[in-house]
């Protein structure tokens, strides 16, 4: 597994097979004469930026294509997408879920059916990832060390200020009732203007601010993120004093609502109640929390996954080529004809390991 | 409830959402189905009776339609590889969304799960027990006071449509819908089929294109282009999508 794992990652930032090569010797002390397979996958991008923007994963599949060549291994192909799922159940354990693939490029949700994995829902316009971290530079929320922690970290704040109030709020309340009834002064003449009274009245705590209303739109089993971001961009504008994780808390809310009830619906269509959340949004403790109620009513339970496995991983297109070559030698492609693409469906993947 | 079989459908609360919007989703969603429901009736469009709504606890009473989900009824249908019994309901199905959109609406969650076949039997039996209410007197059913109930129950007895064909697939689960004429929303509507159909059945092109065909039938050929128009736009909007577009 670090064999291929190791490979694999360094695939995502070296492209040229010498370096590839020196780097085997001087890391892992790996001869090129052990390798078994050579993987290739799309979406997997050099963080370079780059006049065409294919031109990272086609630089990576040039490199794929000679260290194939060169070596003699089988090319397998692996789906950027199938992987994050194949590795969420090789770590969790869970045979048959419903997945939830959040990223920054992605938001799908999928479920094994008739050979392959079926989209159930998707978004019909932004990823998820990708509305969280446009809003975070439109609120000038810090990049560091991701746009989409910070939202979390001040929503978390946000519902701990509600938590806070609310339980300001029972507490005045509970403390009332129990003055009330045991007061033997009808309720009525305690409000009344008695001075000597007036000691222990205290005004009530404030109620917790009302969640803001940002657009929640379900079709079907699809969503749309787009109008969440640009309402939530222009109630920033139209009222620049609202405190950012007020936003935050109502776009994280709204947003995992969305992605929760979407893949309710898909567990309830194929009758699964086992979740998978995977992909770089996959890390927000409040989207497992809201998927692991969810799972608990159904009687399920559900996989979330550390950061070091939930996010872009060289490890999971490493283990999808093992069981794909391994359970279809025919997959291997020939080098010379292979080539990689960017618009790769999750769904035409031929699962032949399952 | 009146003598008919009803159905309560109750939003529960989801726990994993935030109360308050837990509490505006299930308000907004219970009054926007009870609504579309109340239109499809006047439109004269085949769904369960509407017969009571209450807000309070987000429940909607109905009338039962006993009978089986299209779903369930193309999957019999393709066990016996009766592809034109598959090609009839998907032709149907193109019907009833083609006038849903006439009469101003959108569904919103147009899939086989959320089209009921009725059993012949039962809705034969249904028709015939009104039917001999209806000669019996209507003293009965008034007597209990429900004006709003025997409202819905006359809405539900068989439209002209339901002449020709005699058992109507009926559609149901209208909590998505809302009220619009326009080609995005109905292109919307016309994908989320699409992505169901994918989903859940083998042959899915080709009962995408029947419903299209339908559909074209009741909406005629401007609109249709319209939507078919749009809809390229909405499959496009998602991610690495092909560029096939049925019935074309």
């Amino acid at each position: 597994m670090s064999f291929f794992s190791f490979f694999c990652t360094l695939f995502k930032s070296v492209t040229h097979v010498q370096v590839v090569n020196g780097a085997l010797h001087l890391f892992g002390g790996y001869k090129h004469q052990r390798m078994h397979l050579v993987l290739t996958t799309n979406q997997e991008g050099v963080p370079v930026w780059t006049q065409e923007p294919d031109m990272p994963i086609k630089s990576c599949a040039l490199a794929a294509r000679a260290l194939a060549l060169l070596w003699g291994v089988p090319l397998v192909p692996v789906n950027h997408c199938v992987a994050h799922i194949e590795m969420g159940r090789l770590k969790t354990g869970i045979s048959d879920p419903v997945v939830l693939y959040v990223s920054g490029g992605n938001t799908q949700v999928i479920a094994f059916a008739r050979g392959s994995y079926r989209i159930f829902g998707e978004t019909i316009d932004i990823a998820v990832g990708n509305c969280l971290d446009r809003f975070a530079r439109v609120a000038s929320i810090s990049n560091d060390p991701a746009p989409g922690y910070n939202i979390e970290l001040l929503a978390r704040e946000a519902r701990a200020q509600d938590k806070a109030a609310n339980d300001a709020c029972a507490a005045y309340e509970a403390a009332r009732h129990s003055e009330l009834m045991e007061s033997p002064v009808p309720p009525e003449k305690k409000h009344g203007p008695v001075e000597g009274e007036g000691e222990r009245e205290t005004s009530p705590p404030a109620p917790a601010a009302p969640l803001i209303t940002l657009p929640y739109v379900v079709k079907g089993m699809d969503i749309s993120l787009a109008g969440i971001m640009s309402s939530a961009a222009a109630h920033l504008k139209a009222n620049p004093d609202t405190p950012k994780e007020r936003l935050c808390l109502a776009l994280e809310e709204t947003l995992f609502a969305m992605l929760a009830e979407v893949a309710e619906r898909a567990a309830a269509h194929v009758g699964a109640s086992d979740f998978l959340i995977v992909g770089g949004v996959g890390c927000n403790k409040r989207l497992q929390e809201m998927l692991g109620i969810m799972a608990a009513e159904r009687h399920g339970r559900v996989g979330g996954m550390n950061n070091l496995f939930a996010v872009d991983n060289g490890a999971m297109i490493a283990w999808t080529g093992v069981l794909m070559y391994q359970s279809n030698k025919q997959c291997a492609l020939d080098p010379r004809e292979a080539d990689i693409t960017q618009r790769f469906r999750t769904d035409e993947v031929d699962v032949t390991w399952r | 409830m009146w003598g008919k079989e009803i159905v309560a459908k109750e939003r529960f609360p989801k726990r994993y959402r935030h109360p308050e919007l837990d509490v505006t989703l299930r308000k907004h969603r219970t009054r926007g189905e009870a609504r579309a429901l109340a239109k499809c009736m006047e439109a004269g469009i085949p769904v369960p009776a509407l017969l009571h709504c209450d807000l309070n606890t987000m429940t909607l009473y109905m009338r039962h339609i006993r009978g089986h989900t299209a779903k369930h009824v193309i999957s019999g249908c393709e066990e016996r590889e009766d592809t034109e019994g598959v090609m009839g309901i998907c032709r149907e199905m193109g019907t009833l969304i083609g006038r849903l959109h006439k009469s101003g609406l959108v569904h919103g969650d147009l899939t086989t799960s959320n089209f009921v076949k009725p059993s012949p039997e039962h809705y034969y039996a249904h028709t015939e027990t009104e039917r001999e209410r209806e000669t019996e007197g209507e003293g009965e059913t008034e007597g209990e006071g429900e004006t709003e109930g025997d409202v819905a129950m006359d809405a539900d007895t068989p439209s002209p449509t339901a002449d020709t064909h005699p058992c109507p697939l009926h559609v149901i689960d209208l909590g998505l819908a809302s009220v619009s004429s326009q080609a995005e929303e109905r292109a919307v509507d016309m994908y989320v089929l699409e992505r169901a159909l994918i989903a859940t059945h083998k042959d899915s092109e080709s009962m995408m294109d029947a419903c299209v065909c339908a559909y074209r039938q009741v909406m005629g050929d401007k609109i249709t282009d319209e939507v078919l128009k749009r809809y390229e736009k909405v499959r496009g909007r998602g991610r690495k999508k092909g560029e096939k577009v049925p019935g074309q």
